[in-house]
């Protein structure tokens, strides 16, 4: 048969496509566990950070001599800023690998979207969403590697009113699961705490201009602005506030105080803010953390924030327990359901009866003139 | 008082960047006949152009924005060869769908390209604060109001009050008309979509620094300019400048003293409210058809 270029150009297209659409090959014994991470979309910076982590724990498990002789390897997929995607890329991996176990993106939204397939699929999986929602849903496959809200409200209510000492708090919050959800947690706990809250302003993840929430509040005699935010909307509210002319204190979630929210903004937008951080990560918590920030530094040209390290340590407490119990799905479900006093690069690590494994909080605040952080109190206070 | 004043200007900001891309709709769909839904996309360009130019440039801002408008005016070449020409003789509902894609596609490639986290970049203007009757105002968002009204000033003598202009609009009364006057209607497609795509750069640049620059940052632009258009009236000047103010007051205003939760609800339900009660708009022309 002749070969037009009609012809040759269909062959190459089809070809092309082929090697797009094949997964990779991986060897027959690798042992291959399943990763949901926003890759693209409007959460791609967040999920960058985990999506980087957990290469970074791939490659130091197997350079340690992987499971036990085998190749830990890690199947990642992309879930986009969409609940659907996301329910998507987890069903693939499921139906691809069958793996012993998936980590589930950080976004509350998405994990409640993939929560019944898990339930289905009764396969353990780690998260880092702080939504109470979850929990609420008690299955037992999820595991939540971060604080949760609530504790991180408790912490924001414990510096409004105790640390700040403020009486007329105004919360800024982003209208979804996570930001809907901490919000109102926040304000019942003020609430109770006779400090009720004067002003409630919500804003979608993609807004651009916050002037309105920021002067609304202030316009409703707020004393410290709370917000509910993910990375880019935070440092945009910083900005605005400081264009604005707003000099209100601010206290926010981790969120506020990691690498690509710092990256946005510049000292002068940080003054007076407060963050409750998971954890400071470096030599306060143990020589492991601040190497741990050196490698990551050298490998992807970033500092680490907090949700990073809290799946590079998600990924190390699997190693261990892939070590000890092998890779069968219940037996590693209640390995990890049995994790009391693990160290890892972020925090110890204990699993409590609602599968939460961080107890607790750090409040710190900014140092004048720099992005650096400095803690103020722990919570629960010790 | 000092807040209602600080929330107007920057509504008239925003609603200035707005009448700008509107206008640039409005030129696009008068002088082509293509309602080109990529336009937010084409704001997506500029401002990462703007942001690599600004850095390319080591911050000297008159070469920054010369790279811009050279890389738009090539973008814009690049869209009538891409786009127009393909999609030229196809009925409406085709074209409407080819830019949807096509304003995908720039997105995909854009991200691509300068991946997916956000830029800041600073202003020609610097972060300085004035202080105007007890508001607070950002020197920038004063250099955005002055600029998009000395564009769209030049837009408006261009159009009216040039004989450039004159073959515009009479390419946009009839095509075959104008091209049996002799006028180089190839030529002037190319003119029309360099102009919209420098234009909708210009809007991308001046955001950077009011907002943060990524590959969705032409997303909502696109469509509030779009709501900006029909409530003004697609095809004149003053339609896209009031239209545009209207839409930046409503969201503004909306957010500050109805709710903030339904800001876009509100700026849209407008805009349904034009298209059901006087769907020409401000100041477009009634048009019927003879029964």
């Amino acid at each position: 048969m002749r070969t037009t270029r009609r012809h040759f150009i269909q062959g190459a297209s089809m070809a092309t496509l082929g090697v797009c659409t094949t997964p990779w090959v991986r060897a027959a014994d690798d042992l291959v566990v399943g990763a949901t991470v926003p890759i693209t979309g409007a959460f791609a910076a967040a999920g960058s950070q985990y999506h980087n982590s957990l290469r970074l724990a791939q490659e130091h498990i197997n350079a340690a001599g992987g499971i036990k002789g085998r190749k830990f390897v890690i199947a990642f997929e992309d879930t986009q800023a969409s609940n659907s995607v996301a329910v998507n890329a987890y069903i693939k991996l499921v139906k691809q690998y069958n793996p012993p176990f998936i980590f589930l993106s950080s976004l509350s939204t998405q994990v409640l979207a993939m929560e019944p397939e898990v339930a289905k699929a009764k396969i353990p999986s780690m998260y880092a969403g702080g939504a109470v929602a979850i929990h609420e849903r008690n299955n037992p496959f999820l595991f939540r590697v971060r604080p949760a809200d609530s504790l991180g409200a408790g912490a924001m209510a414990y510096g409004i009113t105790d640390v700040l000492k403020k009486k007329r708090p105004a919360i800024l919050y982003a209208q979804d699961d996570y930001g809907s959800g901490a919000a109102s947690a926040l304000e019942a706990l003020l609430a109770k705490l006779g400090t009720p809250v004067v002003a409630k302003e919500a804003f979608n993840p993609r807004d651009n201009d916050y002037s309105a929430q920021l002067l609304s509040a202030k316009n409703k005699g707020a004393d410290v602005i709370v917000t509910f935010n993910y990375n880019r909307d935070g440092a945009l509210i910083l900005k605005q506030r400081r264009s604005l002319g707003i000099d209100l204190p601010v206290i926010s979630g981790p969120g506020m105080a990691s690498p690509p929210t710092l990256e946005l903004v510049e000292p002068d937008d940080l003054k007076d803010v407060h963050v409750t951080a998971d954890t400071i990560l470096g030599e306060t918590i143990s020589k492991d953390s601040a190497e741990f920030v050196r490698r990551y530094v050298i490998a992807y040209k970033l500092r680490p924030d907090t949700f990073s390290a809290a799946y590079y340590d998600g990924a190390m407490m699997l190693a261990d327990g892939l070590r000890k119990v092998g890779p069968d799905p219940e037996k590693l479900r209640a390995h990890i359901a049995a994790i009391k006093g693990w160290k890892g690069v972020a925090r110890t690590y204990s699993t409590d009866a609602q599968n939460n494994m961080a107890s607790t909080v750090v409040l710190a605040v900014f140092k004048p003139g720099s992005k650096e952080t400095v803690g103020v109190a722990m919570y629960p206070k010790s | 008082m000092a807040q209602l004043l600080q929330l107007v200007i920057n509504a008239i900001a925003i609603g200035s960047l707005y009448a700008v891309v509107a206008l640039a709709f409005e030129i696009a769909y008068e002088s082509t006949g293509v309602v080109n839904f990529a336009t937010g996309q084409i704001v997506t360009i500029g401002a990462l152009l703007g942001a690599s130019a600004v850095v390319f440039s080591g911050a000297r801002f008159p070469l920054a924005y010369a790279l811009v408008f050279g890389g738009m005016a090539l973008f814009g070449l690049a869209f009538f060869l891409a786009v127009h020409r393909p999609l030229r003789r196809q009925p409406p509902v085709t074209i409407i769908i080819g830019t949807v894609a096509i304003g995908i596609t720039i997105q995909n490639v854009a991200q691509l390209v300068w991946g997916s986290q956000p830029m800041s970049t600073p202003s020609p203007v610097g972060r300085d604060n004035v202080s105007l009757l007890g508001a607070v105002v950002p020197v920038h968002a004063l250099y955005v109001i002055g600029v998009s009204a000395a564009v769209i000033g030049a837009v408006y003598l261009l159009l009216y009050r040039s004989a450039l202009g004159a073959q515009l609009r009479a390419l946009a009364q009839d095509a075959e008309a104008a091209r049996l006057m002799g006028i180089r209607v190839r030529r002037l497609y190319i003119v029309t979509w360099v102009l919209v795509c420098a234009m909708s750069g210009l809007a991308g640049l001046l955001l950077g620094p009011m907002w943060f620059i990524d590959v969705g940052i032409g997303d909502g632009v696109g469509l509030k300019a779009f709501a900006a258009a029909i409530i003004g009236g697609f095809g004149s000047v003053p339609g896209a400048i009031l239209g545009g103010l209207l839409v930046g007051l409503t969201e503004i205003l909306g957010a500050a003293y109805l709710s903030s939760k339904y800001k876009d609800a509100i700026v849209f339900a407008l805009m349904f409210a034009f298209l059901l009660v006087r769907p020409q708009g401000l100041f477009g022309e009634r048009v019927a058809d003879r029964a």
